[in-house]
């Protein structure tokens, strides 16, 4: 029972008025930042990091978690209302989220989102409290064959992800693996596909090019539709019915646990686990049909999995002292200014903080709910406002926000050609999903693949040898699999058919 | 995502070659993969125990350009239609709307650069007349001055000095 | 255009008189008036950032301005470099250069649109930042830097080392201690330098070249093992490191963070800034807040600082092409 000692001793300190206050304050802003378009946890962190400086240090950690969850959730708030994923974790949100929406069930959606998101998280605090030596174990046994037998894993399941046709869904996928190349290749330090432009030697601008093909898009693809007029349907209820509730919850359930634990994986582990939340949803789904048009499972699931991955994501940082992502790297760097050294020696040396942080992060999830609750009556008001205003302000904001991730009007440039491609998309049968997940996994891959080889001095051998890597290969293979044989088999049909 | 397709399918699509969403998805592909595959040509395949940056595009590249070619084929008996309607009046005024925003924004500064945008990409609408269009775009650059560069104090030029 | 730069020469050259003279011109006296931007070639929460910060708010004290940190991560820093060599010399911009985006960068890089030196004004220095040889003793149990080495040399391309990045320091210093020491091992770099002490951590490198700051939690915990400083001289925080040089006579490999602005800078402005500088790294509490996290204070004059560029430059363009390190 020494656990609940500990927690105890991290709830005493987390539950001073001021660290309270300050855990308040970080969630606010954080909600209120994360629904403007691109400006996610990254930028709102590094605005406000200045200020966490005068404060001691256990209180700004927790602003600064606060923030993190904050603007996490603000960012599933505008994919629901508008469809623009405000970041990669997101993207998935986007694809049920703005569905239920536009059938009048964006009070319902909002609700289940943060809902879904308190119980992943609180359940993902006790996993990081009780099992945080065990998991960073796991992750850190991970080598660069593992990574690439889990981010095959990862596109796999984007094909399954698809609605239409498999081969354009593998073609959507490819097609963002070869976009999420361009920039300079980390092994050898050549530019590829840059063109000559510096602005691109890191890359597409991830935040430009989702904003772009599903924001920009979307508001093109409204505007062809109603010109102007408006077309939600008039909002029934703010909340989940029970019918909705009943679906939710065990898709939450299975949420948590995924995200729980692909959250600890560093480099985009918590966004695999809404990916594969959303995947296992829908695979398991007596109702596979409804996914994509608004399946209550499918904002449950992955919000459930990505907040749960964002706890977890904590624990590499403390346990550690590696960040394991953008914003845990800042969060390092908050530690850092106040003399802090996090590393595995954190937990001993410092246990109020490590406690402390750790109670922070239920009772941050706790202020979000708080928090957001109320405020989903004011997002669905939005909703009323004329469509003819609302998608300027969609677009200026856009811009706003697609500038403001790198200071660059490139970037606005690259939202406009993705636009373009956004809208042109469905028109022949192709999904923009797939392909994000490909731009999302494409470095990940390649730089684990091409390293694997570099450890094994040219043996191919190395991917069946780690049991890991080979675990995830075989089971990428069997999914594979049973998408292609109905998909065969379905053709063979329609074959003889005709 | 939405597609306008699947609301209103167009009565005369879908029946000749040409109204294949296949033939064109193929086309696309077929497209794309050879222009990476001609400007990644040079990147270099290395060798096994040290892969070169042209190794994993060129896979790439194959793979969609045999996938391309499938699509091409299978376009043949198809009945998939391709939504040959381009709303060209949204599509040209949204992205010109954004285009102007890139370019005004560090001539010009935020303020008039979303005035401009919001009457460039407004009579994508319909009922934004100029007059209401000045205001809103005047109301928005109000607003994200009070939100952006005043609360949250992003760097970003706000007049053209 | 030939009278007007004349002109121009003559007024900087004026200005060094009169800075000399009576300590500052005209618009120096004024300076600064407004926010200063200062440019970071890598994103927030970097370790440049986290020094960036931490003599932020004592030099907007000193300065009476605020300063503003404007993130342009891309191409090793050179994206910053670029921005800030192209920016007006006003005295309000400039950029967190260092050892590598003005040193080893300008040899790497065979396509640079500017001249690490001959486009910029050298303000100060801020910090040395020591890279230290880590090990994993799981991997190769090394006591010091000789044992190290004894067990490398009798397996000659058989164990890899790590890095932040391809041309980073920590990749290049370990490629100048290869070819110092005699030893072959094979280079394997990362994004960042988390993953790489990730993957020296579970085994799949040995050994790597880290920024102190980096591995301090690991060695305080064990997990790693700091074998040698790169710098000349042992490090304050952690006396009982021995140097890498102790054992390979003249061996040092060191990355400096300073601030640079655009050519043509007023040098009374930059006088004024460089003993700004000074002033907030003579305040004990910053230099133990450095010293803390493993750097050491470096203040240079803008000359010094110069001459100190040059030479880096010319001393990491000798470990570029003996590495055969390639970008572009």
């Amino acid at each position: 029972m020494e656990l609940f000692g500990q927690l105890a001793f991290g709830f005493e300190q987390a539950l001073t008025p001021q660290n309270l206050l300050f855990c308040f304050i970080g969630a606010l802003i954080g909600t209120l930042v994360g629904v403007l378009p691109g400006l996610g946890p990254v930028a709102t962190i590094a605005m406000l990091l200045p200020i966490t400086f005068t404060l001691p240090p256990v209180a700004a950690l927790i602003m600064l978690a606060g923030l993190y969850y904050g603007a996490q959730y603000g960012g599933s708030t505008t994919a629901i209302l508008v469809n623009i994923p405000g970041e990669s974790s997101s993207v998935v949100t986007c694809l049920d989220g703005h569905a239920m929406a536009r059938r009048g069930r964006a009070g319902a959606a909002l609700a289940i989102a943060a809902l879904g998101s308190f119980f992943a998280g609180t359940v993902a605090t006790f996993i990081i409290a009780i099992f945080s030596g065990p998991l960073v174990w796991i992750a850190s046994t991970f080598q660069s064959p593992d990574y690439f037998g889990l981010m095959i894993f990862g596109l796999i399941a984007a094909v399954v992800l698809a609605q239409g046709s498999v081969v354009r869904s593998i073609v959507m996928v490819l097609v963002g693996l070869m976009l999420g190349l361009v920039g300079t290749d980390i092994t050898t330090g050549q530019s590829r596909f840059t063109f000559g432009i510096p602005q691109l030697s890191e890359g597409i601008s991830f935040v430009a090019l989702a904003m772009g093909l599903f924001g920009v898009g979307e508001v093109i693809a409204n505007l062809a539709r109603t010109f102007g007029k408006p077309e939600v349907q008039p909002v029934t209820s703010l909340w989940p019915n029970r019918e909705e509730a009943r679906r939710a919850t065990p898709a939450v359930l299975r949420g948590t646990v995924i995200g729980s634990l692909l959250g600890v994986l560093p480099g985009g582990g918590a966004l695999i686990a809404s990916f594969g939340a959303y995947v296992i949803e829908k695979k398991w789904s007596r109702r596979p049909e409804e996914f994509g048009n608004g399946a209550v499972e499918g904002v449950a699931a992955p919000e459930a999995a990505n907040n749960a991955g964002a706890q977890t994501s904590f624990i590499p940082l403390l346990t550690l002292g590696l960040p394991s992502n953008a914003v845990m790297a800042l969060m390092l760097a908050a530690m850092t200014i106040h003399g802090i050294v996090p590393g595995p020696k954190l937990m001993v040396e410092r246990p109020d903080l490590f406690w402390a942080m750790i109670a922070s992060m239920w009772i941050g999830n706790l202020m979000l709910v708080i928090i957001n609750l109320p405020l989903i009556r004011i997002w669905v008001m939005l909703l009323n406002v004329p469509y003819r205003w609302l998608y300027l302000a969609i677009l200026v904001f856009c811009c706003i926000g697609a500038y403001s991730v790198n200071n660059s009007t490139f970037d606005v440039m690259v939202m406009a050609l993705f636009g373009v491609v956004g809208y042109l998309l469905p028109k022949i049968g192709c999904e923009p999903a797939p392909l994000i997940l490909g731009v999302i996994l494409a470095p990940h891959i390649e730089e684990n693949f091409r390293r694997s080889l570099v450890v094994s001095r040219g043996s191919w051998w190395i991917f069946l040898e780690r049991p890991v890597c080979a675990g995830f290969l075989l089971v990428s293979v069997l999914f594979m699999i049973a998408v292609l044989l109905p998909a065969i088999s379905k053709g063979r049909e329609e074959a003889f058919r005709e | 995502m939405s597609s306008e397709g699947a609301s209103h399918p167009p009565a005369d699509v879908g029946r000749g070659w040409l109204g294949k969403a296949d033939l064109w998805a193929g086309v696309a592909t077929v497209m794309f993969a050879a222009s990476t595959l001609y400007i990644s040509a040079d990147y270099g395949l290395g060798r096994a125990g040290r892969i070169g940056a042209g190794y994993v595009p060129l896979v790439i590249g194959l793979l969609l350009l045999g996938l391309g070619a499938l699509l091409l084929i299978r376009a043949g008996r198809s009945r998939e239609p391709v939504d040959t309607q381009i709303a060209w009046r949204p599509l040209l005024l949204v992205i010109g709307g954004i285009v102007t925003f890139a370019l005004l924004l560090d001539r010009a500064g935020l303020l008039v650069a979303i005035v401009a945008t919001v009457i460039v990409a407004g009579p994508a609408a319909y009922g934004n007349t100029v007059l209401s269009l000045v205001i809103s775009g005047i109301i928005l650059s109000a607003f994200s001055w009070t939100l952006f560069v005043h609360f949250l104090k992003i760097a970003i030029p706000v007049w053209w000095f | 255009m030939s009278v007007s730069r004349f002109a121009s020469l003559g007024r900087i050259g004026l200005a060094v008189v009169a800075s000399a003279l009576f300590c500052g011109s005209a618009a120096a006296q004024s300076w600064p008036s407004k926010p200063i931007t200062i440019v970071q070639g890598f994103p927030a929460g970097s370790g440049i950032d986290i020094i960036a910060r931490i003599i932020q708010e004592p030099l907007e004290k000193t300065l009476g301005t605020t300063i503003i940190y404007d993130y342009k991560a891309g191409a090793g820093g050179n994206l910053a470099s670029e921005l800030v060599a192209k920016a007006a010399p006003d005295g309000y911009t400039y950029v967190f250069g260092t050892a590598g985006t003005h040193g080893i960068n300008a040899s790497l890089y065979k396509k640079l649109s500017f001249d690490v030196e001959a486009d910029f004004t050298p303000v100060a220095p801020v910090v040395d930042v020591p890279n230290v040889l880590t090990v994993n003793p799981k991997v190769i149990d090394a006591k010091d830097v000789k044992e190290f080495i004894e067990i490398l040399k009798k397996q000659p391309g058989k164990q890899n080392y790590g890095s932040s990045g391809n041309g980073a320091s920590t990749h290049l210093g370990f490629a100048q201690f290869n070819v110092a020491a005699g030893i072959d091992l094979v280079h394997i770099p990362y994004k960042g330098s988390p993953a790489a002490i990730q993957a020296m951590l579970n085994g799949e490198t040995c050994c790597q070249f880290a920024q102190l700051q980096t591995v301090l939690g690991q060695h305080k915990a064990g997990t790693l093992r700091l074998l040698g400083m790169s710098t000349s001289k042992r490090v304050p925080l952690l006396p009982e490191i021995p140097t890498i040089g102790e054992t390979l006579p003249g061996f040092e490999s060191v990355t400096w963070y300073g601030i640079l602005g655009p050519k043509g800078v007023d040098p009374a402005i930059v006088a004024k800034f460089n003993a700004t500088i000074k002033t907030v790294l003579d305040n004990k509490e910053i230099v133990a807040k450095l010293a803390g996290i493993g750097n050491a204070v470096r203040y240079e004059t803008p000359e010094q600082f110069k001459a100190t560029i040059k030479k880096d430059r010319a001393q990491w363009a000798e470990v570029v092409k003996k590495s055969g390190a390639t970008v572009d």
